[in-house]
């Protein structure tokens, strides 16, 4: 993508029909989602087989943007099952979400406009850790409760993600330990019990951003692996295999945009970027062919325009570009 | 609480669990069993060099205590090849380090020290400024009923003011 038409909007009222452009398609690259593509170090390797072979959930935390939630599904692709059942911890999360929910004022409304008595079953949509119990069974135990695109798969195992559990209130953590250890829970509101089948238990990653700490008994229930920020020679092994470039950004271009990288997160910053907004930076640098060791000029200006992917807040951003216009050495 | 294991000698690993005690990591029965069913699956697959990256996620909880862990281990690693080695330099413990030394109890005394400084200079400002105010203007106060030209006409507006309520 040449500069010219990198700069679609233009921000003065004129229209790209005007300029005699056309909105481009935008070309995302597949390998940047895709689990073949993710690159586990030792220490998580062995941390993801020992939870597996104890039975454990492992807990994940790290950085933002260092591949936690990324993890589950790798996982889920070399072990040869399902894509990750996801729950999405909130701050108003219960542990009874994690299984099921129950839409009790639908149900209300139902009863009391409705002609036809409804089942109970119809106002219960089972959740994350739910589903795994009920893939974990045969289909003709688990079928009836599943939603269409989950039936007759079963029995398998599957990957859990319960994803920033840190943001849920503080009980949710040790409320969930007992029915993850057991693989089982109730619906309270028909009195049925499933537990995972035998050989079936799902695979439990949690990801964690350490915005809170979580209670000692759950933490000492878990498998534990805190993602560390890759090493120049790992994060570079990581670019080459999630990021394909287009022909003009050669190995050196990598090497000193990398360093620039190293560089940027050695500075005095709240909040450091990532392998996530590396590998989104690089691809700007290499879409706008932008050499950080060989500037043309007026690519000093672009290059600074760039670090808005790097920086999350006004202040880092400033220091970023502070950084870029001060002489050598200081 | 999980229980605390005690004797540590007849233990496997129990030396190095006793150095991971040491510097402040709660093994409880637990991790142990934890610790001996992995060894017991994984024992023929892996290296020795390998057991710091299989036992490190059962111990640590937290990224401190992983990096804590790792140290541990590299410092017990060479006598557990070789027993003749030296033995590993003890890491102190971290409810230590959280109390700190007395050069640190310093260092982190001089805010508090620098507030109580603070506090102690603005008393003595302001006793001595009340001081010099009292002694070098007798003010006096206007005798009550007396009301100054500007005041009485705020008071008393030129206009009718009426009270629609009364």
């Amino acid at each position: 993508m040449t500069p010219s038409n990198f700069e679609l909007y233009t921000g003065n009222g004129k229209t790209l029909r005007d300029r005699g452009l056309e909105l481009p398609e935008v070309p995302r690259s597949n390998r940047l989602d895709a689990p073949e593509y993710y690159l586990a170090e030792k220490g998580l390797r062995d941390a993801v087989n020992v939870a597996n072979a104890l039975g454990q959930p492992l807990l994940v935390t790290g950085e933002p943007g260092t591949g936690k939630t990324q993890l589950a599904a790798s996982i889920a692709y070399e072990l040869n099952l399902p894509e990750p059942l996801v729950f999405q911890a909130k701050t108003t999360s219960a542990a009874k979400d994690l299984f099921y929910r129950y839409d009790s004022l639908r149900h209300f409304h139902d009863a009391q406009f409705r002609q036809v008595p409804v089942a109970i079953d119809e106002y219960i949509t089972y959740d994350a850790l739910g589903l795994a119990i009920l893939l974990s069974l045969p289909p003709e135990a688990a079928d009836p409760y599943l939603p269409e695109r989950f039936r007759g798969k079963g029995p398998t195992r599957s990957v859990v993600l319960i994803d920033e559990i840190d943001k849920a209130p503080r009980d949710l953590p040790n409320d969930i330990l007992t029915e993850i250890e057991r693989a089982e829970f109730t619906v309270k509101e028909v009195g049925r019990t499933f537990s995972a089948g035998a050989g079936f238990r799902p695979v439990v990653v949690l990801t964690s951003n350490s915005e809170k700490n979580l209670p000692d008994a759950f933490l000492r229930c878990c498998v534990f692996y805190h993602i560390p920020f890759p090493d120049p020679q790992r994060l570079k092994e990581i670019v080459q295999l999630r990021v394909s470039f287009n022909g003009n950004f050669s190995p050196a271009a990598l090497d000193h945009a990398l360093s620039h990288f190293m560089e940027i997160r050695e500075l005095a910053l709240s909040k450091k970027p990532a392998t996530a907004e590396c590998l989104a930076w690089l691809q700007i640098l290499d879409r706008m062919d932008v050499d950080v060791g060989k500037l043309q000029p007026g690519q000093a200006e672009v290059l600074a325009f760039t670090y808005c992917i790097l920086a999350k807040n006004t202040e880092d951003l400033g220091r970023m570009r502070r950084a870029l216009t001060a002489p050598q050495g200081t | 609480m999980p229980a605390a294991l005690g004797d540590w000698s007849r233990l496997v690993f129990g030396d190095f669990l006793h150095q991971l005690s040491r510097v402040g990591f709660v093994i409880g029965v637990d991790q142990y069993l934890r610790l001996q069913r992995l060894l017991e699956l994984a024992g023929d697959s892996c290296t020795p060099a390998d057991l710091k990256t299989l036992l490190c996620p059962l111990f640590a909880t937290s990224e401190r205590q992983q990096k804590l862990f790792c140290a541990t281990f590299d410092a017990w690693y060479p006598q557990f090849r070789d027993p003749d080695a030296p033995p590993p330099p003890v890491f102190p413990p971290p409810h230590e380090e959280q109390r700190g030394s007395p050069e640190t109890l310093g260092f982190r005394r001089w805010p508090y020290l620098l507030a109580a400084a603070c506090f102690v200079i603005a008393v003595f400002f302001g006793t001595y400024v009340n001081r010099h105010r009292g002694s070098a203007s007798n003010v006096q106060l206007p005798a009550a009923g007396v009301v100054k030209p500007s005041l009485a006409r705020v008071l008393s507006p030129p206009y009718p003011v009426t009270a629609p309520w009364i």
